[in-house]
């Protein structure tokens, strides 16, 4: 956490040092960004809030731990798989469902998905890649976000 | 687009109503929601800021034709 904010600090101070007029124009950028993502941010947590009072810490974590470990990672590809969100959402909602002990693969399932898949976008999909090339894609990545899953449960001594 | 604000603004702030009516009036599971949003909402505000600023820092810097020769 202190390690972030000392590389953003460093870097915005030399960036002012080498020029003062791209860094105020970075953060003007940073700003307007800021502010257009945060209403979608909002419903993301205020969801999140709903959900997790709804299913408590014990409830999700008992669930998976006497879950098998496979079902969780294809639920949680399937849940990810309903529609597109940026990085921005799915990190932090990741980051939060770390913390109430989800497994590092379901996770991965999850985000991958979650950036990767998207039924629900599919319509808009079609205007720009064409019909078969959304389904393709769509097929395709739904298996690598699976093989990450695997990967990512390998190296993270969750599976063996 | 503005529809769809609205409908944002709507919800945003029948949700802030219903946090707030919960504890005026001591409703539980209120109160725990609202408890639950404003601790996301702290842990996230921490890191986002240093995020964006390093966004905005990579696109004055880096040119976008070199991510275009990328691609």
């Amino acid at each position: 956490m202190y390690y972030t904010y000392a590389i953003t600090g460093l870097t915005l101070i030399i960036s002012l040092i080498v020029n003062r007029e791209k860094t105020l124009k970075a953060v003007k950028i940073a700003i307007t960004k800021f502010t257009k993502i945060f209403p979608a941010f909002l419903t993301m947590l205020i969801f999140v809030s709903f959900i997790l009072f709804l299913f408590p810490d014990e409830v999700i974590s008992n669930y998976l731990k006497y879950s098998s470990k496979s079902i969780s990672v294809f639920l949680a590809s399937l849940f990810g798989s309903i529609t597109i969100m940026p990085g921005f959402i799915a990190f932090p909602l990741s980051g939060i469902l770390l913390t109430k002990g989800v497994p590092y693969m379901v996770l991965s399932a999850f985000t991958t998905t979650l950036m990767m898949v998207g039924v629900l976008t599919y319509p808009i999909e079609k205007v720009y890649f064409g019909t078969k090339v959304t389904i393709i894609r769509n097929i395709i990545s739904f298996f690598i976000a699976l093989s990450v899953a695997a990967m990512t449960g390998i190296f993270f001594g969750e599976i063996f | 687009m503005k529809r769809n604000t609205k409908i944002k603004i709507a919800y945003i702030s029948g949700y802030a109503l219903f946090l707030i009516v919960s504890f005026i009036f001591g409703f539980n599971p209120g109160k725990e929601i609202g408890y639950n949003f404003i601790s996301f909402l702290v842990y996230m505000l921490k890191i986002l800021p240093c995020a964006f600023i390093l966004i905005g820092l990579f696109e004055v810097w880096v040119k976008k034709e070199v991510i275009e020769t990328f691609r």
